[in-house]
Parts: C-alpha cells; sequence; structure tokens
C-alpha cells in the first residue's frame, strides 16, 4: 500500500469523525469490515471483548443510529490527531490520540493508543477492511460516543 | 479487637429531614466526612465486596490487583488452589508493592527493600535481617511470623470470589440472603466461566448513585431511547423485584416480550421512536440459554461493591471502585461459560455493544450519573424525590413501577450509619 494512500484514508478518517460526518467514517470501510474499540488490555491478553464491535456496515447503521437518534450524552467535540501509518503489505499500524472537550468542560484525552488495520485496494481508493482501534488507557472518561 | 467500635455512629447531625427514605438529601452524594463513614461501614466493615470471577486467575500463582474501597488488594491463587486476598500494601514501608493488575507470582517481592512474600502472605524473608558483617541487622525479637501481609476473609462461590476485611463479618450465605440467593446460583451455579474481558470507565459522580441506577426499573423505558425503540423492554413487561429484608441487595427479574400492548407504556413518552428497527439483527439475536428458566434479564445489586448482570445473552459483573465522594470506577468483567459453542461467544460479544462505557444502553446511565452529581453537589441541602410507588421502604414487589428499591438502599444506609 501506497504511504500517501494511507495517510490520506486516515486523514479523511478523523476528518470525518470530527465533524460528526460519520457515514462519511462508514465509507471508509468495505462493506463487511469489521470495527473494533478495544482496550489494550484485552487486545494484548487475547481476550475478546471490545467496547465497540461492529461487523460490517449494517452494524455501524446501527450504532449511527443509536449516536444520532437515540444515546442521552452531554454534547461534546472530539478531535483525532492521528500519527503516521508504519505499513507492511496489505496492514498497517497507525498512532493516535483523541482529545475530547465536554460542552463547556476543558479538553481531556479521551484515548490514546493504536489503530490496527487491514488495508483493501477498491476502485474508489483503498479502504479499511478491519480496523482495530487499540486504545493504551485502561479507563475511558466516562462515556465513548463516537468510534475512536 | 471489636472494629465495629472504632467510628461512633453520630457526629455530624443527620442530612435526613424526614422519617423514611422517600427523600434523599443531596448532601449524601458530596459530602466527605459521610463518605469516609461510608468507606468504613459499607466496605471495610461487616460486608462481603466483590474481587473477582475464579476465572480470571485459574493457575497457582495467578494474581490480579484490585480494590476493595478505596483499598488496593491482590487476589492470588495459591499452590493448593485456594484463594487468597491481600492487602497490597507492604509490611515493611507501606509500598503498594504489586503495581502489574494481572500476573503470575511464585513470591510476592517488595521491590523497595525486598521483603518477600509467600502467595498466602506469610514474610518469607528479609534482606540483611542477621545484619552485615556483624552490623546492624534486626532486633533479635523480629519476628517474620508478625510482619506478613494482612490476609482478608475470602468467600468462593461458584466462581465468583468476593472478601472482608472484617475478621466478623456474617457467613456468605446469610449476607446475600435466602430471598436472593436462588437467583443469584442462577448465574453462579458451579459450571465454569469463561473471561471475555474487560470494560474500565471512570464516572465523575457518586458511587451510590450507580447502585441506585440498578436499582431503579423506572428509568429504562425513559432514558434508554435505544431499548424502548427496538422492542427491548417495555415497563409492562413480566417483572419482579427481590429485595433482601434490610434493604441492601436487590434483583430486577423481567422477562421480554411478555407484556401487554399496554398503551399507556409508550403513550406520551417523547423516547419512543416507533419507525426505528435494527439493520442488522445480530446486534441483538437473543438466543433463549436453558439455565434462564424463563426470565431474560437479572440485574442484581450487591451493595456496596457489584452489580451482576444477565441482559439476555450479556453477562458481566461490574465492581464499583468508589474514588471520594464525587467520582468512581467501574468495572465490567464480561464472561460466559466454558461449554459455549463458538457462536454463543460470539453473540455475548456482538450484544456487549449494548453495554460498558460505548454501550448503546449503558453508556446514558453514565451520562445521567454524572448530571445528578453536577446538580445535588452544587445544591447540597436540596433533596431527591423518590415517592414512584408510594413511600414504603424497601420491599418485595411484582412489578417495575416502583423506585421501592432505592428506598430500601436508604433504609439500610440510615441504619447502618445512624443517620
Ligand atoms: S517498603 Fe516494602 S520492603 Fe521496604
Ligand atoms: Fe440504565
Amino acid at each position: 500500500m501506497n504511504l500517501l494512500e494511507v495517510i490520506e484514508l486516515n486523514a479523511r478518517y478523523g476528518d470525518a469523525l470530527d465533524r460528526f460526518d460519520l457515514t462519511g467514517w462508514q465509507a471508509l470501510f468495505t462493506p463487511d469490515a469489521v470495527y473494533r474499540a478495544q482496550a489494550r488490555e484485552n487486545f494484548d491478553r487475547g481476550l475478546p471483548l471490545a467496547a465497540i464491535y461492529l461487523d460490517g456496515h449494517a452494524m455501524m447503521t446501527d450504532r449511527i443510529t443509536g449516536i444520532e437518534k437515540t444515546l442521552v450524552f452531554a454534547p461534546r467535540f472530539t478531535r483525532h490527531i492521528i500519527g503516521l501509518p508504519s505499513i507492511e503489505n496489505n496492514t498497517a499500524r497507525t498512532p493516535f490520540i483523541i482529545v475530547q472537550t465536554v460542552t463547556t468542560g476543558l479538553p481531556e484525552i479521551l484515548a490514546t493508543g493504536c489503530y490496527h488495520d487491514t488495508l483493501a485496494s477498491t476502485s474508489d481508493g483503498i479502504r479499511l477492511a478491519a480496523r482495530n482501534a487499540v486504545y493504551d488507557n485502561a479507563l475511558i472518561p466516562n462515556s465513548l460516543v463516537y468510534p475512536l | 479487637m471489636n472494629r465495629r467500635a472504632e467510628w461512633s455512629p453520630v457526629k455530624s447531625p443527620s442530612p435526613f429531614k424526614h422519617d423514611g427514605t422517600h427523600r434523599i438529601p443531596n448532601r449524601v452524594y458530596s459530602d466527605a466526612e459521610l463518605h469516609a463513614r461510608e468507606l468504613e461501614a459499607f466496605f471495610y466493615q461487616a460486608h462481603w465486596c466483590y474481587v473477582a470471577l475464579e476465572c480470571e486467575i485459574p493457575k497457582a500463582g495467578d494474581y490480579k490487583a484490585t480494590m476493595i474501597g478505596e483499598k488496593p488488594v491482590i487476589v492470588v491463587r495459591d499452590r493448593d488452589g485456594s484463594v487468597n486476598v491481600l492487602e497490597n500494601r507492604c509490611a515493611h514501608k507501606g509500598a503498594k508493592f504489586c503495581q502489574k493488575e494481572f500476573g503470575n507470582a511464585k513470591v510476592f517481592v517488595c521491590p523497595y527493600h525486598q521483603w518477600g512474600y509467600r502467595l498466602n502472605g506469610d514474610l518469607a524473608g528479609v534482606p540483611m535481617k542477621n545484619g552485615v558483617g556483624g552490623q546492624g541487622g534486626m532486633d533479635a525479637d523480629f519476628k517474620l511470623e508478625e510482619h506478613g501481609l494482612s490476609k482478608l476473609k475470602v468467600h468462593v462461590h461458584n466462581g465468583i470470589v468476593f472478601a472482608s476485611f472484617d475478621p466478623d463479618v456474617e457467613p456468605f450465605e446469610s449476607f446475600i440472603g435466602s430471598e436472593l440467593m436462588p437467583f443469584f446460583n442462577r448465574t453462579f451455579d458451579g459450571r465454569k466461566l469463561t473471561l471475555l474481558g474487560y470494560n474500565r470507565q471512570r464516572i465523575r459522580g457518586n458511587w451510590k448513585l450507580m447502585q441506585e441506577n440498578i436499582k431503579d426499573p423506572y428509568h429504562p423505558g425513559l432514558l434508554h431511547v435505544f431499548f424502548v425503540t427496538f422492542g427491548l423492554w417495555r415497563a409492562d413487561q413480566k417483572s419482579e423485584l427481590r429485595i433482601d429484608p434490610r434493604g441492601r441487595h436487590a434483583q430486577m427479574i423481567s422477562t421480554r416480550n411478555s407484556g401487554g400492548e399496554n398503551q399507556e407504556v409508550t403513550a406520551g413518552v417523547s423516547s419512543f421512536k416507533e419507525s426505528l428497527k435494527l439493520e442488522d439483527p445480530r446486534l441483538m439475536d437473543v438466543v433463549q440459554e436453558p439455565w434462564w428458566g424463563g426470565p431474560t434479564a437479572v440485574m442484581q445489586t450487591i451493595f456496596p461493591s457489584v452489580i451482576i448482570q444477565q441482559q439476555v445473552n450479556s453477562l458481566s459483573t461490574r465492581q464499583i471502585i468508589p474514588r471520594g465522594p464525587d467520582e468512581f470506577d467501574f468495572v465490567w468483567t464480561h464472561f460466559g461459560f466454558a461449554d459455549d459453542t463458538p457462536e454463543m461467544t460470539e453473540r455475548r460479544l456482538k450484544q456487549a455493544n449494548l453495554f460498558g462505557p460505548a454501550g448503546l444502553v449503558s453508556l446514558d446511565d453514565g451520562e445521567v450519573i454524572e448530571y445528578c452529581q453536577q446538580a445535588t453537589t452544587a445544591y447540597p441541602d436540596a433533596e431527591c424525590v423518590v415517592e414512584l410507588g408510594g413511600k414504603d421502604g424497601g420491599v418485595a414487589t411484582p412489578h417495575m413501577v416502583t423506585e421501592t428499591l432505592i428506598r430500601g438502599m436508604y433504609r439500610y444506609y440510615r441504619e447502618t450509619l445512624g443517620l
């Protein structure tokens, strides 16, 4: 995979989430992609539980409906700061920091960790065939509303 | 030593302005002195506190560092297969010597001066005990036996582990009580458990608000729009509330898709959005398990330290770890059973999307607990009104339209703290 293409994919990924464009976020995955947000303690110990586990576009749609129509949470902004990918064939590891600002509060780090990706070339460019957002901080400051 | 005599039951005047517990003074959520008394009376004396599932520490030497109240402890599997719970506090100079969350050890060695402890807490050795070159060392009357790690009382109940700092704590069976034991044993009936993983969140709210949340069947059909919208909860579904005689523990037992078509449940409820359906039904692909024996959800509040969840195929313990009056950590341990098929494990993992810090249902709870903390702290002299279902002090009920379990908890609270 081409470094610049992966960087661009990640830039669009963070930009979509930070603008609350969740359908735009979903479109960066292949239709049957698996998205996880998983605590590092689970990942490192081979425990399967993830805080968010979405298997394919339809389940992502349900999560989006949940966020936009049903969940109750204090308004917030997020800012995805995504580092440079380390690429090997069709996989990549990319560090991230996500800062969150809840209503009138101060910014706080929501999560910091590493994306573990499987990438796929499609006619629309490269897409995520799997992304596991493995976060180092076992503790989440209360809520994880939007995908990491 | 009678530990119960160490604190006197009445210090500052009671914040409760009325008899009964249908009004809760806001002060109980933010007062530092009350919080210190709660830790002492509930977490450190007379109660069994949740510390682990046995499947977290299967092999000899496996250990887990956790907390009871605000005190760090270690849960460790001894060589003979028994489980010990030890204070994570070096007997020498008080270092929290075990810094890893999980691991395996033959002995615990405190890094500061390398005092070494056996898995049962006994002090095995102290460097330079006999001096160096005839100089220094401990006095001749220094006895290793007198300086082990403090050891807690432990009860292992069909795979779930509780501990108590209180040597005089009542037997575990009577602590849970005969009213609640049947449903407690329904999940923990001796089958081998498997560990699926953890979720942890820090909630900026008083720890009791989480106990209250799971003693509150008023809110799920109103707050949890996801539940209601996708037909996973109705206030008129077949249900039952159980409570122990003292009011501290409770169970909310319910069976989905068993309710009438009572219009009152959804009419005028702004959170009800009839049109929605799941795009991917696998998110809630419920398969009846034989051990349920009817109910599809049993939520248990074991006071003060844990909530035990069965929501259809999703199982977890949720440990409450207070951090001062206005914050607690909430640790979810998801599990299944050793004889689960791969499909059942997958189902449990998918349904876990509803729970934890990102849960399509549970996320709401963490948020509203913080909202409660924000305003109760700002208005400590105001009070909460807990009168749905009347003003009783906590009774078993064949329906969900009541806050009786919360009133029961505060009856126990007032009695125990002498307020
Ligand atoms: S503090 Fe532990 S050995 Fe000194
Ligand atoms: Fe809830």
